[in-house]
């Protein structure tokens, strides 16, 4: 299935730029900023900006993958973004041409735009440096990220990792599993501390930047998760912070536009869960519900049912693959084994406001109250912590 | 003696960074850091196997299938040998060699254009060859919409690209109908076009060479061949001379027991096709210069987790130094072609001066040879998956054993070991060939491929090493690298500024060929 209009795929245009980016704000949720102002900013493509708006695009502990991402964006795509945003890259240590020293000193020190991609390791910050002190020393990242944050107009977590600490950040395995005599860092939950900028996967700890931190603009760390976050989040983001708007957040600060969306609401596959017909197993070809297998569209937010991946191509359930909850904090300890429904239970609520909406039916295998509670909460706190949270978000 | 830093090193995945001693002009030492450390080998602990490809696919967004596979590969193996798991079916062996030559071109076209390519546009280098100017240059822009094809392809079974999800232990989780066959063999064709017809090579080295360009012979291999003639030009046929010593693991099974491209050990003009067993137990890691404790060395089977160790005295890496039979050994595109004895039109034999040798310029040329080699691969073996014929029979995480998944990513030779009691992990490394290329010193002193490549190098202008650089990006290391370039206090106090768009190749930056490594 796809929703590609091959028409649409190459232009650099500004009348094209403008049609896709309507196609695009048109496949994201009503009532939200950008469908509100969609012509508005449709129409500010179009005319020159008032000079070109600094971005500076921060690595931490990264794979990258939220870069490489970015460059399939098709609607806008990441150059004619450039090009059309009027946007000056002033560092992004994989596509830029400089190098070295040259690189960071050609780092805007107050930019318009601070995009983060990768978590931010507090206990161990040698474990991502660039760049150097003033007294020779690898310069940590988290350093770089204390000085330019506060001098930012505008500051953007870039997947899952930036946002709430990522994969670095979930449970080290090694004290369970193997013979340490000697205390050290492996002995450590969080081995280097990786955190993101302002959540952690614990409700019980903030991130680097603090729960009370606002960029220049007043807003605070806006979040576009996911392992990897999809190019349209990152830039149209952008594109309604640079025409004023403030976009609409949820309590991760995510722009609900994206991520207001339940998957499973959403899901092609629904229908099969409804009457209550899974896959045997994955890759069996019957293109029935992946919810037995493992699948956490139950718990997962975001848009991609609609919005799909490279340029409308496709998307997880699409290839028989069950997704994996990669929006959402904390998810490689609250969302696994990947490939088992939540401690194998039935099917479960998601969360208070979708709960309704669950079409539980015949198919209710039992209610997996604790199963919800661990995929839904917030971090690994205690059933009764659990609900607390809830109700006081 | 002056000591030049290079950091970060831009352009390549991940944090990594180099010093220099440079002597007389000379590089007489490099020291390689790998900037970065994450934990994933001890955050896969604890956890059933079939886990392991999701959370290792993370280590890398640009090779982004090639640890899921090796994943799979080492629990698939571990759980054959548990007999629990007969073998992936014969559709799911031919989509991953698919989807795997698919997601290397896509590398090599991001790598050449977006990573290397900068290295001699004009913008950075002054060449002339303004279509490699980043964001701007016509070529750059073209290779751009290439790729984006390219994994729009790939994501109709990968189900999205990067981080794709359709390699699922036991084979596949997406149906290969015919509707999706049919989508990417036309948007593989549409790169295809976009490179050219491979038989239109000589053409196109000719036009190259008397400064046209006919863009119906294909705008990429236009694009590529004249990067391959400035990078002549700049001399990186003699600089970057690493050992001359190749190891590949093999990629792509046969279905008969045996792989497309095989492994293979190139050692003193001498090329040989070791069977798994011998690789294994031949390779050990070494973090003697690592921020790693000493245990977290030694065989990947039983060596430990790698516990940090920051503050280690003499270590300057967060990388590990793998050894085969103790020999640092180069890997990557250029090593899978000495062991399957290809120099497509002579390329390396021509305008490298030798199809074996270790240089700058033979890295990039091998490159740009695999992609075509790959492109022609890819429309042959979309004909030979089957529609919707059986991808997956199922898996089980409930077994004890171990298991080792040797395979190619883009950059070079990759492993994964597993071990598993009851359903669980309890030991798992991972060795990147970016360590083999561009690790640090092991216990003996003896360099990685990338510290010996550039001791004894040219520098003439300290502010641009340019030639280091092009030497660094041309293993394509993968890692979020840097290198420094610095200046003790009241030695040499001028700051870097290497390969900026201000900055100019100097022509006077002569290499120096062969020069023996200088520890003094």
């Amino acid at each position: 299935m796809t929703t590609a209009d091959t028409e649409t795929k190459t232009g650099t245009e500004a009348t094209t730029t403008r049609r896709n980016f309507l196609k695009l704000v048109g496949g994201v949720s009503a009532g939200t900023v950008i469908t509100q102002y969609s012509s508005e900013v449709a129409t500010a493509l179009e005319q020159a900006s008032n000079g070109s708006k600094e971005v500076v695009w921060l690595q931490g502990q990264t794979c990258s993958a939220c870069t490489m991402s970015t460059l399939q964006g098709t609607s806008p795509s990441l150059e004619e973004a450039i090009s059309q945003f009027k946007l000056d890259v002033t560092f992004h240590p994989e596509i830029m041409a400089e190098t070295g020293e040259a690189a960071t000193e050609a780092m805007s020190s107050s930019p318009d735009i601070l995009m983060v991609e990768g978590a931010i390791p507090t206990k161990i910050p040698s474990a991502a440096t660039f760049g150097r002190t003033e007294d020779g020393h690898h310069k940590p990242v988290v350093d770089w990220l204390l000085e330019l944050a506060p001098e930012a107009e505008y500051v953007m977590g870039i997947g899952t990792c930036a946002c709430y600490g990522g994969w670095q950040s979930a449970n080290n395995g090694a004290p369970a599993v193997e013979d340490f005599d000697e205390e050290g860092p492996w002995m450590d939950a969080n081995v280097t501390g990786a955190k993101g900028l302002q959540y952690t996967h614990r409700e019980d700890d903030a991130g680097v930047l603090g729960p009370d931190f606002t960029a220049n603009s007043g807003l605070p760390v806006i979040n576009v998760p996911g392992c990897m976050t999809h190019p349209d989040y990152v830039l149209l983001t952008v594109a309604t912070l640079l025409n004023g708007h403030e976009p609409d957040l949820d309590e991760f600060n995510r722009p609900k536009a994206f991520y207001g969306p339940l998957v499973h609401d959403q899901c092609s596959r629904r229908g099969y869960f409804d009457r209550g017909e899974f896959v045997e197993h994955v890759g069996d070809g019957s293109g029935k519900c992946l919810y037995n297998v493992g699948c956490k569209g139950p718990y997962c937010h975001c848009d991609d049912s609609v919005r799909l991946w490279n340029d409308g191509t496709s998307v997880c359930r699409n290839v028989g693959a069950p997704c994996i909850g990669c929006m959402e904090p904390g998810f490689w300890d609250r969302m696994t084994p990947f490939y088992d429904p939540i401690e194998e239970q039935g099917v479960a609520l998601t969360d208070v406001e979708t709960a309704g909406k669950v079409a539980v039916g015949a198919t209710a295998a039992g209610l997996g109250a604790h199963a919800a509670r661990k995929a839904m909460g917030y971090g690994d706190a205690e059933p009764d912590e659990q609900d607390e949270t809830e109700s006081t978000e | 003696m002056p000591e030049i830093e290079i950091d970060p090193t831009t352009r390549i995945e991940g944090h990594h960074s180099t010093t220099l001693q440079v002597e007389d002009g000379h590089v007489t030492e490099a020291k390689s850091h790998i900037d970065m450390f994450r934990g994933m080998e001890m955050v896969v602990l604890d956890r059933p196997p079939s886990d392991a490809p999701v959370f290792t696919q993370r280590v890398c967004g640009v090779c982004f299938t090639v640890h899921r596979m090796s994943s799979l590969l080492a629990i698939e193996n571990a759980a054959k040998r548990a007999g629990v798991f007969g073998g992936v079916p014969e559709t799911a062996r031919q989509m991953r060699n698919l989807l795997e030559r698919i997601a290397t071109l896509w590398n090599h076209a991001v790598h050449m254009f977006a990573l290397v390519g900068p290295d001699y546009s004009d913008a950075v280098a002054g060449t002339g060859l303004d279509r490699l100017d980043p964001m701007e240059g016509e070529g750059y822009k073209r290779a751009l919409e290439a790729q984006r094809e390219l994994l729009q392809g790939f994501a109709e079974f990968g189900g999205k690209a990067p981080h794709p999800l359709t390699y699922a232990p036991g084979g596949m989780s997406a149906t290969p109908t015919a509707g999706k066959l049919q989508n990417i063999r036309d948007q593989v064709e549409f790169v295809s076009d976009w490179l050219g017809p491979t038989d239109a090579i000589p053409e196109i080295i000719e036009n190259v060479r008397n400064g046209e360009f006919d863009a119906d012979l294909g705008e990429g291999l236009h694009d590529i061949v004249s990067l391959l003639f400035a990078a002549k030009e700049a001399g990186a046929d003699d600089f970057g001379v690493g050992p001359g010593r190749y190891y590949c693991n093999g990629i792509y099974p046969d279905g008969d027991g045996g792989r497309e491209i095989p492994a293979g050990i190139y050692v003193d003009g001498e090329l040989t096709h070791p069977e798994k067993d011998d690789i294994t137990s031949a390779i050990h890691e070494s973090t003697a210069r690592s921020w790693y404790t000493d245990d977290s060395g030694g065989h990947p089977m039983e060596e430990s987790p790698p516990k940090p160790d920051p503050e280690k005295e003499d270590a300057y890496s967060w990388g590990k130094a793998p050894r085969y039979d103790g020999m640092n050994m180069e890997t990557g595109s250029l090593a899978r072609l000495i062991v399957t004895e290809r120099d497509p039109f002579d390329l390396r034999a021509t305008l490298g001066g030798d199809p074996t040798k270790s240089s700058t310029l033979n890295r990039l040329i091998a490159r740009a040879q695999e992609s075509v080699l790959l492109r022609d691969q890819i429309l042959d073996v979309l004909d030979d998956i089957e529609p919707d014929s059986t991808v997956n029979r199922g898996w089980t995480d409930d077994f004890s054993g171990e298991g080792v998944g040797l395979w190619e990513a883009s950059r070079g030779a990759l492993s994964h070991w597993v071990k598993i009691e009851d359903g669980t992990i309890t030991n798992y490394q991972i060795i990147t060939p970016t360590l083999w290329n561009l690790g640090p010193r092991d216990e003996n002193g003896t360099p990685s491929i990338f510290e010996q490549s550039v001791e004894g190098m040219a520098v003439e202008d300290y502010e641009n090493p340019i030639n280091v650089m092009r030497t660094v990006r041309s293993f394509d290391p993968c890692l979020a690298c840097s290198v420094h370039v610095e200046s003790p206090a009241g030695t040499y106090s001028e700051e870097v500024t290497p390969a900026s768009p201000a900055g100019v190749a100097t022509g006077g930056d002569r290499p120096y060929a062969g020069q023996e490594v200088d520890e003094q």
